[in-house]
């Protein structure tokens, strides 16, 4: 009895120690000058990626640490943490998010526009079966969620078509899983790069449209700040932009190079990196249009609670445009 | 008979024949204990959660009321998405609970079996149900088997190895008496181990049910777009937290109430046990 007390007593020191000795060494260990999410394995923001690799973060004297998210709904999640002062991340969860929790992000500068694409199982498409987006009729299309640009891509190519979004019945999927979720009932999926190219090289699926084509330029991934971050350090929020202006220049310029560094990352083969990479566009301009439109439809789908006509100065208080043009 | 006998007997006739006073059982030490306390406790709780997420106690009740009344994004009102948890979880259940009892009662049964498939279960057993959703699109071609695989391996083990420590724990000597009765094995398994067994199987039902119930995020993330656990993803995706907190809640009412009820049936149904063992 006294041996098992003795024995819980020097359990609970170790473990109370162990916590405060992390705790110590967490205020003291140095913190780098910005912390920076990206999302694990999205094409989409190779810009960080090649700034990292090439040292630019360095050329300007800044410290990096890099968080890596799942999505960027928990990426936003990060925001609300202070897990993170700046991100790489999709337009839609940062609009959602914005307005619907209330967590304070700026956008910055855009990291891509396109690079998505609807993808149907390759049995189906060399049968004849669905070749046409008119051929999903009553059939499952997978999607990443109600409140993406790719769901809006889907309704989009779905009325391009003469067709509604009722025509077919849209099911949840996370894209990584995509692919091995096709069937004869569910042949197609809307996803980003390289979940499309992935499936592809797989020949699991064939492409059907490519995003580019439902609605050319349309935005996608966005580089933010944390508000309270960019209020305490604008010089280390233009220094950042900076770096992404000089990475995603260097990827238009050397596309080659970028290719190597995406297939390094992503741990994929050459060819569907190059797929992939090929129908993305680099490009570090907002397209203030397309995230209006977005908007728009978030709110005709009561996914945010904003007026119609609050959506200009909403936009003008959301985005930043200062820093990519400086 | 002894006079001492004819008044216990006298005494125990005139308790059979009052009727039971309800009121005089109430307690109110009771009422605070089992419901006021736990009920405060719940709601101070969720509301630091409520609070830690940009939201509130008043945000969630709206959007529960939202989700009932005027659906979701895509119109799906809330009772489409819990009756469509409730039939995965459901299926999922029945069958684990099909296919846990037979293992269960031969591997405690005979050794043979528990040496082979002992060390098997204890290997897979650890391994968490949303692991398995990648091997069981590809296991299952139909989603609707490889969500409802998911919820039987969160309900299969426990069902599994309580009915396991149950047959184990079967009173040697009724054993014998069978034996030496002349009972068949069979007659064996179906009046002595099992029913022995049957209060461990219950609570195995209880803690299956309620893993397999746990398991529905990870079941209706794929393929899917109806369902509880679908719910709490989308709402999540797009920052809805009233709704994510408020389907949560659901989640967790839904299941204690199932808990209880398997608890009220296991007391009506093994009330024999519990004479026997007084």
């Amino acid at each position: 009895m006294v041996k098992t007390k003795t024995l819980a007593i020097v359990v609970a020191v170790v473990v109370i120690s162990s916590f405060a000795v992390y705790g110590y060494w967490s205020t003291i260990a140095p913190r780098a000058d910005v912390r920076i999410g990206y999302l694990n394995q999205d094409l989409h923001q190779l810009a960080l990626q090649v700034a990292l690799v090439n040292g630019y973060f360095e050329d300007e004297g800044i410290t990096v640490e890099t968080v890596v998210f799942g999505n960027g709904a928990l990426e936003m999640d990060g925001f609300l943490a202070d897990q993170l002062d700046m991100g790489y991340l999709g337009a839609a969860p940062a609009l959602t998010k914005r307005l619907n929790q209330d967590i304070l992000v700026t956008v910055l500068a855009a990291v891509n526009l396109e690079g998505s694409a609807i993808m149907v199982k390759k049995s189906e498409y060399d049968s004849g079966a669905v070749t046409h987006i008119a051929n999903l009729t009553g059939k499952r299309v997978h999607h990443p969620g109600p409140s993406t640009v790719q769901n809006f891509l889907l309704r989009l190519a779905l009325e391009n078509a003469g067709m509604t979004y009722e025509d077919i019945i849209p099911v949840y999927t996370p894209p990584p899983l995509m692919e091995s979720a096709l069937t004869v009932d569910a042949p197609a999926f809307i996803a980003w790069e390289p979940f499309c190219a992935k499936a592809e090289y797989n020949d699991a699926a064939e492409v059907l449209m490519n995003s580019g084509d439902i609605w050319p330029n349309h935005p996608c991934c966005v580089v933010a700040s944390a508000n309270s971050f960019l209020e305490a350090h604008p010089d280390v929020v233009q220094k950042v932009i900076d770096v992404h202006k000089r990475a995603e220049q260097w990827i238009v310029d050397n596309p080659l190079d970028a290719i190597a560094i995406a297939v390094d990352w992503l741990d994929m083969d050459q060819s569907p990196v190059e797929n992939a990479f090929n129908r993305i566009i680099f490009d570090y301009d907002l397209n203030m249009t397309g995230l209006t439109m977005y908007l728009e439809f978030l709110i005709d789908q009561e996914i945010v609670d904003l007026q119609l006509s609050e959506v200009a100065s909403f936009m003008n208080g959301f985005v930043n445009t200062t820093f990519v043009e400086s | 008979m002894t006079v001492a006998l004819k008044d216990r007997r006298s005494q125990a006739d005139s308790q059979s024949v009052q009727p039971k006073r309800w009121i005089a059982k109430f307690d109110p030490k009771d009422v605070v204990l089992k419901i006021l306390l736990p009920v405060i406790i719940l709601i101070i709780i969720w509301e630091v959660i409520a609070r830690l997420s940009v939201s509130s106690l008043q945000g969630i009740v709206e959007s529960f009321l939202k989700l009932a009344f005027e659906g979701d994004s895509q119109g799906k009102l809330l009772t489409e998405h819990v009756f469509t948890s409730l039939g995965h979880v459901t299926f999922g259940f029945l069958i684990a609970a099909l296919t846990a009892i037979p293992l269960g009662v031969m591997i405690g049964r005979y050794k043979a079996i528990n040496s082979v498939f002992g060390p098997v279960v204890e290997a897979m057993r650890p391994i968490p149900p949303i692991a398995w959703i990648p091997i069981s699109l590809l296991l299952f071609r139909d989603i609707l088997f490889a969500r409802i695989f998911i919820i039987w391996i969160g309900a299969f083990f426990p069902i599994l190895i309580n009915t396991t420590a149950g047959v184990n724990r079967t009173n040697p000597v009724h054993l014998d008496v069978a034996e030496t009765f002349g009972a068949t094995e069979l007659e064996v398994l179906t009046k002595i181990i099992i029913p022995s067994a049957a209060p461990e199987i219950f609570v195995g039902f209880r803690i299956g049910f309620g893993i397999g119930w746990m398991c529905l995020i990870a079941a209706e993330m794929v393929n899917v777009n109806a369902g509880l656990g679908y719910l709490v993803l989308i709402m999540q995706q797009s920052g809805q937290t009233g709704a994510m907190i408020a389907s949560m809640l659901l989640i967790g009412l839904i299941g204690f109430l199932i808990s209880y009820f398997f608890l009220i049936m296991e007391k009506r149904l093994l009330r024999w046990r519990r004479e026997v063992s007084v």
